[in-house]
């Protein structure tokens, strides 16, 4: 069990008093990153990246990784509350937390959501712990060819699993390459797509970007619904938190099938917004009483929460064993590995152990922190959503503002930030996905030059993405996922046609 | 590629149901920014070499791809936006009274980023504030002005005093000896 040796060291690492302060430093901030709106995990961590430059590397992962747990348990208080789900991942949780919350169940509402998030984040902490060693040493085998196949197949399942448009899910992501290409090639050294405009030749930062994108622009969107936060207010005691408890093995089925469907869209880039929806949709498919979701029943609350979390955690499976982030903020999170000099992929398990294995100890630990500061501290940040948008909007534009300028110290970023918060508002509503684009920015380079140097290798023939049994499956896979919108509306249209002449009636797909 | 095609009419304010910019125009707008941006790259890539070098694959070789099939999609996205049922691309993108209010966070923004160069982060970003809570929040210009100097002096301790990491300062600072 050489794991549970490396995790107990991990442990050892994680629980050092500085890094247990940074984990609950980085909760707090999490959570109320989680709870306003504008700020959200991708561009909370991508602010406080740059603060985090000069720590230790194993120091800084931890608290920024803590955010990211916060804000995934922040998501759910304003989604039962307020009915406002402050990330994307928790509009699912409104369906029922918030009728519960009207009927005066919001504690209950709460616990069962906190409860179940942590639930979801063990259940892929533990994938993470067993199978990323595994995952890691076979990736270590891979050469460029791989490695470029393993990088398509996270853009096509971007097009076979994205709900919207898949042709608006490539023009957003080509949009990425495309950010990621401009300036030096660092192959040649030869400059790209510049123009002689000298602001353009170090290249686009994907901070600002991020930044930009989910920040400013949720600043517009919510700006536009001229939103007027009215909620419900909770107190949560002990007494409710064990009632809770007590109903909640009840669902084991449900968290089973959530903790699945969730690890799944993690790992495969299909992220932590799009499984809730499965979670919940799901869990309404095999409930006994359907009719009752989405009028306050605990278990479409639970469902979407344990699998966004489990999802949002196991998101960094692929980002720590092969160097692909499953969602925005675990690009985010790698791109962090790249300033602090680690090279993610394979090799970190080899070359970095200890960064590894006490990341991997302080999710453990972050969960249960989590758990913990969020059932208790839920009344103060529900305050917190009671403050004025006219003061919580130019506070937020301040941070944001703050966080583009810290990234190299250049006005030219800050302006770059407003473009991408115009550009992000105009996206969002017109369903351009932002996480094919965040991450084809981050991994544009590193996918350029294993597909150029697998050309190399092959004197320029495509055929080397299909040269041996492991590599042509990944490619074929790759490619299964990029033409799976097609086939699926082709058999939906067939299906349509068969039961319309049985029933007269279209089933919902 | 920004909000430009109407401005806000003054006459009724943020109830303004009329449209500003249907959904279709500004799909056709996107889409068509896309394909001049594909076909910029095209051109650059194919000006710095898209093809097969002495020693491998150049520079222009991957984007010039990159700008090809962005250009593919985006037609496609045009095709659809064209194609689309009127009542869904002729809804409106952002109505009249929607874009207002988008707007007066804009327009503060951009004035408050232009304000940086001049007087420095921690003084521009009180004024922002408190004009903001003012103007937008209807708040006493105590309670705005304390509010706005409260989150400059926290940004200072935290980001000169703290974590040393220097921001945009201007005139006032340089009086006060930073």
């Amino acid at each position: 069990m050489d794991e549970l040796q490396a995790l107990a060291q991990g442990f050892a690492v994680a629980l050092s008093p500085v890094n247990v302060g940074l984990m609950f430093v980085g909760i707090v901030l999490g959570v109320l990153i989680g709870v306003l709106p504008g700020l959200g995990g991708a561009n909370g961590v991508a602010i406080l990246l740059p603060l985090t430059f000069a720590m230790n590397p194993t120091s800084a992962i931890i608290m920024l990784s803590c955010i990211y747990w916060g804000a995934l348990f922040g998501g759910a208080i304003t989604s039962i509350l307020f009915n406002i789900p402050g990330e994307p991942w928790s509009v699912a949780t409104t369906f029922d937390g918030y009728p519960m919350a009207q009927q005066g169940q919001a504690a209950q509402a709460l616990t069962a959501a906190f409860t179940s998030s942590f639930v979801g984040a063990l259940v892929a902490v533990l994938l993470i712990t067993f199978t990323a060693p595994l995952v890691a040493k076979f990736a270590l085998h891979f050469g460029p060819p791989e490695f470029f196949a393993v990088q398509l197949l996270t853009f096509c399942s971007f097009v076979g699993m994205s709900k919207g448009s898949p042709a608006k899910t490539l023009a957003a992501m080509f949009l990425g390459f495309t950010l990621a290409a401009i300036g030096m090639d660092n192959v040649t050294g030869q400059l790209r797509l510049t123009f002689g405009a000298e602001p353009l030749m170090k290249g686009f930062d994907f901070l600002i970007a991020v930044i930009g994108l989910f920040g400013i622009g949720e600043i517009l969107l919510t700006m536009e619904e001229g939103l007027a936060f009215k909620g419900k207010s909770a107190r949560i005691n002990g007494k409710v938190v064990w009632e809770t408890w007590k109903t909640l093995p009840r669902y084991w089925m449900t968290y089973i099938r959530s903790s699945a469907v969730g690890c799944w869209m993690g790992i495969t880039p299909g992220g932590a917004t799009p499984a809730s929806f499965m979670g919940y949709g799901i869990a309404k498919r095999f409930s006994k009483d359907p009719q009752t979701f989405g009028k306050g029943n605990m278990e479409g609350v639970l469902a979407p929460e344990t699998a966004a979390h489990a999802a949002g955690t196991s998101a960094l499976l692929p980002m720590l064993t092969l160097g692909i982030p499953g969602s925005p903020t675990a690009a985010v999170l790698l791109g962090g590995l790249l300033i602090w000099g680690l090279q993610p992929g394979p090799l970190l398990f080899v070359e970095q152990k200890e960064f590894v294995w006490g990341l991997i100890a302080s999710m453990y630990l972050g969960n249960i922190a989590g758990l913990i500061v969020v059932l208790m501290t839920v009344p103060w940040f529900a305050a917190i959503l009671r403050i004025p948008f006219a003061i919580i909007a130019p506070v937020i534009l301040v941070i944001c503002t703050v966080g583009a300028y810290t990234v190299h110290g250049s006005m030219f970023d800050v302006w770059l930030m407003l473009g991408f918060g115009v550009l992000g508002y105009i996206f969002k509503k017109l369903d351009y996905p932002m996480a094919p684009l965040v991450l084809a920015l981050v991994l544009g380079d590193m996918a350029e030059n294993a597909f150029r140097q697998s050309l190399l290798g092959s004197g320029g023939s495509l055929m080397v993405f299909v040269s041996n049994p492991l590599v042509g499956s990944i490619t074929a896979l790759a490619l299964i996922m990029l033409v799976w919108p097609l086939v699926s509306r082709a058999m939906q249209s067939l299906r349509q046609r068969k039961q319309g002449q049985a029933h007269g009636q279209v089933d919902p797909v | 590629m920004s909000s430009s095609s109407a401005p806000p009419s003054g006459e009724d304010g943020a109830r303004d149901e009329r449209a500003a910019a249907s959904t279709r125009t500004l799909e056709t707008i996107v889409a068509l920014g896309f394909i001049a941006l594909g076909s910029l790259i095209m051109w650059d890539s194919a000006r710095i070499g898209a093809g097969w070098g002495t020693d491998g694959p150049q520079s222009g070789y991957f984007p010039f791809y990159v700008g090809l099939l962005m250009n593919v999609a985006s037609v496609a996205n045009l095709w659809r936006a064209w194609r689309s049922p009127a009542d869904e691309a002729g809804a409106p993108f952002v109505t009249r009274g929607q874009l207002r209010l988008v707007l007066t966070v804009l327009l503060p923004l951009g004035v408050y980023l232009a304000l940086l160069h001049l007087i420095g982060l921690y003084l521009a970003s009180a004024l922002f504030i408190a004009v903001f809570m003012r103007w937008q929040g209807c708040f006493g210009y105590l309670k705005s002005v304390l509010t706005g100097i409260g989150v400059a002096v926290v940004l200072f301790a935290m980001f000169e005093i703290w974590f040393k990491v220097p921001l945009i300062k201007g005139p006032l600072e340089a009086a006060l000896g930073y």
